[in-house]
C-alpha cells in the first residue's frame, strides 16, 4: 500500500526527516511513535503533500503509484487521508457543502456519479454517529466554535466520509480527555478492515491502549530508529525513549 | 482652463431649453453650469480621487438629450416587489408598476419635479466636480415620498436599464421618510449591450424619526459601462439606515456613500461587496459624519480583486465634539486573487469627542494558506477550493441584505461566477 524509501525532507533548509524507511501493507495499522522534534508531523505533512516541505530525496509509492508527483488533492483522491493535528477553522464553508464537494470531486476522479442528495445525508446520519458528532454540527462551518474535542472527532467523521484506504492520524489523541479519546479510538476501529490501513502518530502509548497497532515504530532524528509489535510502546511507556536513543547517539559519535 | 476643455455635454444649448421650460429652478442650473464649469476635472492631486483616474471618461463628449426609440428589451420583475423601470435615464411608465399604498407617493422627477428634495451637501467638499455636473444637468430620476406612519408593504426596484451607447446618463434621485416610516428600495442597472456609458447619479435620502430605511444598490453595469454613484443621507433621531453597495461588473465604478447622523440614537450600517476582475476598477469612499450623541455606524466592506482589477476603500468617519457616546465601527477586508489586482484601503477617523468607542480595521491578503490545504487534503482542487473561500468571504456581506430574494439572487450569482473562473 504504502511504500516509503530513504525519504529526506527539508523545511526552510533544515532537513528533518534524514532518510527515512517503512512499508504498510493493506490491512495493518502502524504506529509511529517518537519524542518531540523527531520528525513526526512532518512525517503527516510530506505524506499529505503540504507545500511548504521539500522533498530532497528518496520515493514514495502509493498502491504502486508515485505519491510524492500528486498534487494534495489527488493524493486524497487516490484514498489518502491526514486527520490534522490543529484541524483549521473555515468561517463561512459549511462542514456539508465542503464534504458534499470533496466526495464528488473524489468520485469523479474514479469515474463515478455525484452521490445523490438523500444518500448523502444519510451517510452523514450513519457516519456522524461513528463519532458520537452530533449532526448539527455538520451543518457549521468547518471547524468554527468547535470545542477540541469536537474538532478531532469531526477529522474522523470526515475521514468516514471519505473512506480512504490510508489513514493518517497526525497526534489524535492530544488534547483529548479519556472519554473523547474512547469515542475517536472506536471510530477508527470501526473503519478498520482488510483491505485499508492506518499510520497512527502519536506521542504516547495511551492512544494504543484503544486502537491496537500491528507495529510500533520509533522515529528520531529523522529516521525510524526500532521497529517492533505493540509490545514495544509498552515498553517505551515504561522506560521513556531514552534506552533506544542513547545507544543511537553513541554509534552515531 | 474650461476654455480647453472639450465639450463633455453634446448638445448643450438644446438642453438648455429643455431644462428652461421647468421654469422655477433654471436660475439655480445656470449658476450649477457656470460653478461646474470652473470646477477642474478631478486629479490624482486631489486627495479624494488619488486612486481614481476619471480624466479619461470626461475628455471625450457625450450625448445628454435622447432621442430615445422605444423600447423592445424585455426585463424580468421581480413579482414580490414594485418595479420602476428608467431607461437610459429617462422613465417608462408603460413599463412601471402603478403604485398605490396609503401615503406613499411615487414618481419621477421630470414629471414631478416637486416631489425632489433639494440637495444638502454636508461632506464640506466646496462642490465636488460631479455632484455640479449633476446639478447642472439631470433630467430625471425616482422620488419617492412616504407621510408619516406609513410604509412601502413590498420592497421597490429601481431597474435602470442601458440601451444606447455613449451616453451621459445625470441621474437625480431621492427617498424620503416621514416618521415611523418603513421601507426597502433596491437600485439595479441592466445592460443591454450598451456600451461607453457614463452615469452619474446622485441620491437624497432622508430617513425621519424612528423610520427605517434599507438601500441596495446592486452594481452589473456592463463591463463597458462607468458609474459614479453618490448618497447624500441625513439620519433623524432613532431612524436606522442600511446602505448596501454590491458592485459586481463595470469599467470604472465609484461609490460615495455620505451619512449624517444628526438625530440622537440614530444608527447606520453601510455594507460593500466589490468583486473585480479583468482591468475593472472600484472604488468605495465612505463619509459618516456623527453630529449629535448616541449614535452608532457600522461598516463593512469586502473587496475581492482579480486579474489586473483594482480596488479603493476609504472609510471616513467624524465624530463632531458634541456627539458624545458614539460608536463607530469599520472594517475593510480585501483578497487579492492575483500577483496583478490591486487594493488601496484607507480608514480616516477624525474625532473631537472624548467619550466615544471607534475601531477601524483593514485586512488585506491572499487567501488562508493553511485554510486552502486543509481543503485540498480532502479531495477538493486548487481551483474549487479557491472558490469555496471566496464565496465564504463575500458571503458575509450579502447576509446583511434583509431582502431573501435579492440574497439568494445574488447568491447564485457569486456560485455561477465561480464556477466561470473554473471551467476556463
Amino acid at each position: 500500500m504504502l511504500n516509503i524509501k530513504d525519504l529526506k525532507a527539508e523545511i526552510d533548509g533544515k532537513e528533518i526527516l534524514k532518510g527515512l524507511s517503512l512499508n504498510v501493507n493493506p490491512g495493518e495499522i502502524h504506529a509511529i511513535m517518537g519524542p518531540n522534534g523527531s520528525g513526526k508531523s512532518t512525517l503527516a505533512s510530506v505524506l499529505a503533500g503540504r507545500e511548504e516541505y521539500e522533498v530532497t530525496d528518496g520515493t514514495v509509492e502509493f498502491l504502486g503509484k508515485d505519491l510524492l508527483d500528486m498534487a494534495a488533492d489527488v493524493r486524497a483522491k487516490e484514498g489518502l487521508f491526514l486527520a490534522f493535528q490543529y484541524p483549521v477553522e473555515i468561517p463561512g464553508v459549511s462542514n456539508i457543502n465542503f464534504l458534499r464537494t470533496a466526495l464528488n470531486e473524489i468520485r469523479e476522479y474514479n469515474n463515478q456519479d455525484p452521490i445523490d442528495a438523500k444518500d448523502f445525508l444519510e451517510m452523514v446520519r450513519d457516519r456522524s454517529k461513528l463519532v458520537e458528532l452530533n449532526t448539527k454540527l455538520a451543518n457549521r462551518s468547518i471547524n468554527e466554535g468547535f470545542s477540541g474535542g469536537e474538532k478531532k472527532r469531526n477529522e474522523i467523521f470526515q475521514m468516514a466520509m471519505l473512506n480512504p484506504k490510508l489513514g493518517i492520524l497526525d497526534e489524535t489523541d492530544s488534547g483529548l480527555d479519556i472519554d473523547a479519546l474512547k469515542i475517536v479510538a472506536s471510530g477508527v476501529n470501526q473503519l478498520r478492515s482488510k483491505e485499508n490501513s492506518f499510520l497512527v502518530i502519536t506521542h504516547y502509548q495511551r492512544l494504543l491502549n484503544y486502537i491496537e497497532p500491528d507495529f510500533v515504530h520509533v522515529l528520531y532524528n529523522g529516521q525510524i530508529i526500532k521497529s517492533g509489535d505493540k509490545s514495544l510502546a509498552l515498553e517505551l511507556e515504561e522506560k521513556g525513549y531514552d534506552w533506544i536513543i542513547k545507544p543511537k547517539e553513541i554509534e552515531n559519535s | 482652463m474650461s476654455e480647453d476643455r472639450i465639450a463633455l455635454v453634446k448638445g448643450e444649448d438644446r438642453l438648455l431649453k429643455i431644462l428652461e421650460k421647468q421654469g422655477a429652478s433654471y436660475s439655480q442650473r445656470i449658476s450649477s453650469i457656470e460653478a461646474w464649469k470652473k470646477c477642474p476635472i478631478p486629479s490624482r492631486k486631489d486627495e479624494y480621487w488619488k486612486y481614481t483616474r476619471v480624466a479619461p471618461l470626461l475628455n471625450r463628449s457625450y450625448d445628454v438629450v435622447l432621442d430615445n426609440k422605444p423600447f423592445t428589451g424585455s426585463i424580468t420583475k421581480d413579482e414580490d416587489a414594485y418595479t420602476l423601470i428608467f431607461v437610459d435615464g429617462h422613465f417608462a411608465p408603460e413599463l412601471s408598476d402603478s403604485i398605490t399604498e396609503k401615503g406613499v407617493e411615487i414618481g419621477n422627477l421630470d414629471a414631478k419635479p416637486n416631489l425632489g428634495l433639494e440637495l444638502k451637501d454636508f461632506t464640506n467638499s466646496k462642490g465636488d466636480y460631479f455632484t455640479l455636473l449633476n446639478n447642472s444637468f439631470y433630467l430625471d430620476g425616482p422620488a419617492i415620498k412616504i407621510q408619516d406612519n406609513c410604509e412601502l408593504t413590498k420592497a421597490l426596484h429601481i431597474v435602470h436599464v442601458l440601451s444606447e451607447s455613449d451616453r451621459l446618463l445625470n441621474v437625480r434621485g431621492s427617498i424620503e421618510l416621514g416618521k415611523n416610516c418603513n421601507a426597502k428600495v433596491v437600485e439595479r442597472w441592466v445592460s443591454q449591450s450598451a456600451n461607453d456609458n457614463l452615469i452619474n447619479t446622485v441620491m437624497n435620502l432622508v430617513v425621519g424619526n424612528d423610520s427605517s430605511l434599507e438601500f441596495t444598490k446592486i452594481q452589473a453595469i456592463g463591463k463597458e459601462n462607468n458609474l459614479i454613484s453618490q448618497e447624500f443621507a441625513l439620519q433623524e433621531s432613532d431612524s436606522i439606515l442600511r446602505i448596501n453597495t454590491i458592485s459586481l461588473e463595470g469599467k470604472l465604478i465609484r461609490n460615495n456613500c455620505n451619512v449624517r447622523l444628526q438625530g440622537m440614537g440614530s444608527e447606520c450600517f453601510l455594507n460593500g461587496l466589490f468583486m473585480g476582475r479583468d482591468n475593472q476598477h472600484i472604488d468605495n469612499h465612505t463619509f459618516v459624519d456623527h453630529a449629535v450623541p448616541h449614535c452608532q455606524s457600522n461598516e463593512l466592506y469586502k473587496g475581492v480583486m482579480d486579474d489586473h482589477s483594482k480596488g479603493v476603500f476609504n472609510g471616513k468617519v467624524i465624530v463632531q465634539r458634541d456627539a458624545q457616546k458614539t460608536n463607530a465601527f469599520q472594517y475593510n477586508g480585501n483578497i487579492l486573487l492575483s500577483q496583478n489586482a490591486q487594493i488601496y484601503s484607507k480608514p480616516e477617523l477624525e474625532i473631537y469627542a472624548d467619550d466615544v468607542k471607534c475601531s477601524h480595521g483593514s485586512t488585506t491578503g491572499q487567501l488562508d494558506k493553511e485554510a486552502m490545504f486543509y481543503l485540498q487534503s480532502r479531495g477538493i482542487s486548487a481551483k474549487r477550493a479557491r472558490q469555496l473561500m471566496v464565496y465564504a468571504f463575500a458571503k458575509e456581506v450579502l447576509e446583511k441584505i434583509s431582502l431573501p430574494a435579492i440574497r439568494e439572487e445574488l447568491d447564485r450569482y457569486l456560485i455561477d461566477r465561480y464556477q466561470i473562473v473554473l471551467d476556463t
